[in-house]
This record gives C-alpha cells, sequence and structure tokens, in this order.
C-alpha cells in the first residue's frame, strides 16, 4: 500500500508526503505522478517521508532519477523525516549526500531557498 | 526446529508480491522489531528482483525461498536453477559519486550487502544457493 499527496503550504515549494511501502508495486503505482509532481513542475521539492514503512532501490532510483532532472532547472530536493530503518538505507547508498535529509520544514527552506 | 517460513514460487513479479506480502505477515507473527523486518523485506526484494530481471538458463523459471528465525539472527536462503551467479562477485558500489554521476539502478547489491552480517553462496548440482544472514 503507497499514498502520495501534495500538502500545499508554500507557492514557491512543491511540497510531498509520501506513505506506505515503495517496492516494485508501490513504485509502478506512484512513479508517473511522482515524476509529474517534481521533475515536471521543476520547483524546490520537500518530501516528507515520516509514513514511509519501506523503500528498497527502486524507490531510491526515483528520488535520484527527479532530483536529477530538478538540478537541471537549479531547484533542489530534500527529504523530510524519515524512519530510522529508512534513513539507514537511504545513507547506505549516500543518497543524503545529493538529497539532504532534513527535520523541519524550516531546515528544509534553509536548504532549498539559502538565499532567502 | 526454529520459526521457518518457505515458498517455491515462480519468477515473477507478480508471484514475488504475494510471497513478499507472506513473509511480511511471518514476520509480524514472529514479533520481529521494525528494523529486522525492513532488512528480510529489504533483501528479499534486492536479490528476487535481481533474480527477475537478471537471471538467464533456467529451466524451471522457479525460485525457492526459505527464511529461519535462529538465535540473534535471520538467515534468509535462496536458490534458483539459473547460470552460476555469485553476487558477492559484484563490484564495489561507490555511494561517495556525485549525485550528478549517477544511474537510478545498481545500487541494489550493495543495499543487501550493507545490511546482512553474512553472505555465503554455493553452486548446489545445476542450483545457486545464497544463503543471507540478518542480525536480529
Amino acid at each position: 500500500m503507497i499514498q502520495l499527496t501534495e500538502v500545499h503550504l508554500d507557492d514557491r515549494i512543491t511540497h510531498l508526503a509520501l506513505a506506505g511501502r515503495v517496492d516494485v508495486a508501490g513504485l509502478h503505482a506512484i512513479d508517473v505522478k511522482f515524476h509529474g509532481y517534481t521533475a515536471a513542475r521543476r520547483r524546490p521539492t520537500l518530501v516528507d517521508l515520516s509514513g514511509l514503512e519501506f523503500i528498497s532501490s527502486l524507490g531510491m532510483g526515483m528520488f535520484i532519477s527527479c532530483a536529477q532532472s530538478l538540478r537541471r532547472f537549479n531547484a533542489k530536493m530534500v527529504l523530510l523525516n524519515p524512519r530510522p530503518e529508512v534513513e539507514e538505507a537511504l545513507k547506505a547508498v549516500g543518497i543524503d549526500q545529493g538529497i539532504p535529509i532534513v527535520r523541519s520544514v524550516e531546515e528544509a527552506h534553509r536548504i532549498l531557498f539559502p538565499a532567502s | 526446529m526454529p520459526p521457518t517460513f518457505q515458498r517455491t514460487f515462480s519468477r515473477n513479479v507478480s508471484d514475488y508480491l504475494a510471497v513478499a506480502g507472506e513473509v511480511e505477515r511471518f514476520c509480524a507473527e514472529n514479533r520481529l522489531r521494525t528494523a529486522v523486518s525492513f532488512n528480510v523485506a529489504l533483501v528479499l526484494e534486492e536479490m528476487v528482483l535481481n533474480l527477475i530481471d537478471h537471471a538467464v538458463g533456467s529451466a524451471t523459471d522457479r525460485l525457492d525461498v526459505r527464511i529461519e528465525l535462529q538465535p540473534g539472527r535471520v538467515v534468509l536462503v535462496l536458490e534458483d536453477d539459473g547460470v552460476p551467479f555469485d553476487p558477492r562477485s559484484a563490484p564495489a558500489f561507490d555511494k561517495s559519486k556525485p549525485l550528478d554521476q549517477r544511474g537510478p539502478r545498481g545500487m541494489g547489491i550493495h543495499l543487501v550487502r550493507s545490511v546482512t552480517q553474512d553472505i555465503a553462496y554455493e553452486r548446489v548440482g545445476s542450483r545457486n544457493r545464497l544463503r543471507l544472514a540478518i542480525a536480529n
């Protein structure tokens, strides 16, 4: 079971919440929608992972692909509040080096808009 | 005899997902910690999808999975009859590589290495047998 919802807080960013399991089935369910919300919009993106229970390398690949697309338009992606086991897996492949993991919306804003 | 889960299934995503759901329930019924259940699911998904995507030469297209809850660890044994493949021989993954130079694939075996205590491989007759131990 996977759920991708948009949280509207600020017109300058895309704020998403991803909950459930991003396994092979979860990825097929949300991949196009996630790309539509992120890469296609070309805006700084915050993804709340606090409800994410599981992620495999397929889901991590989705993050990498979308973050790369955003970078081409000078926009960043950050990941908010993953659970410990999700965070450990993300860090095991060094995703946090290119897609920062943050603990608050305020911290996310400081990374997404460093000059403001 | 330790609590054990065992299934044989066809090498396709649909059958794998059914087994993955059963494994999730097996972990819950045996009260594994969240982090351990996560690692079991991760190892199962990465290794089975790797076999679905890349294994060749199988006469049966069947996979056998067995999960044993041993004291202090969970042992996952995966068998197939494809051509010999030892995942320990996969090239090292460079996690320091900048995001812009990465592809979206190729992280699975590294993830498995990162969450397992031990990976053993043997060729038994015409079959690959992979034994992966996860700390519990």
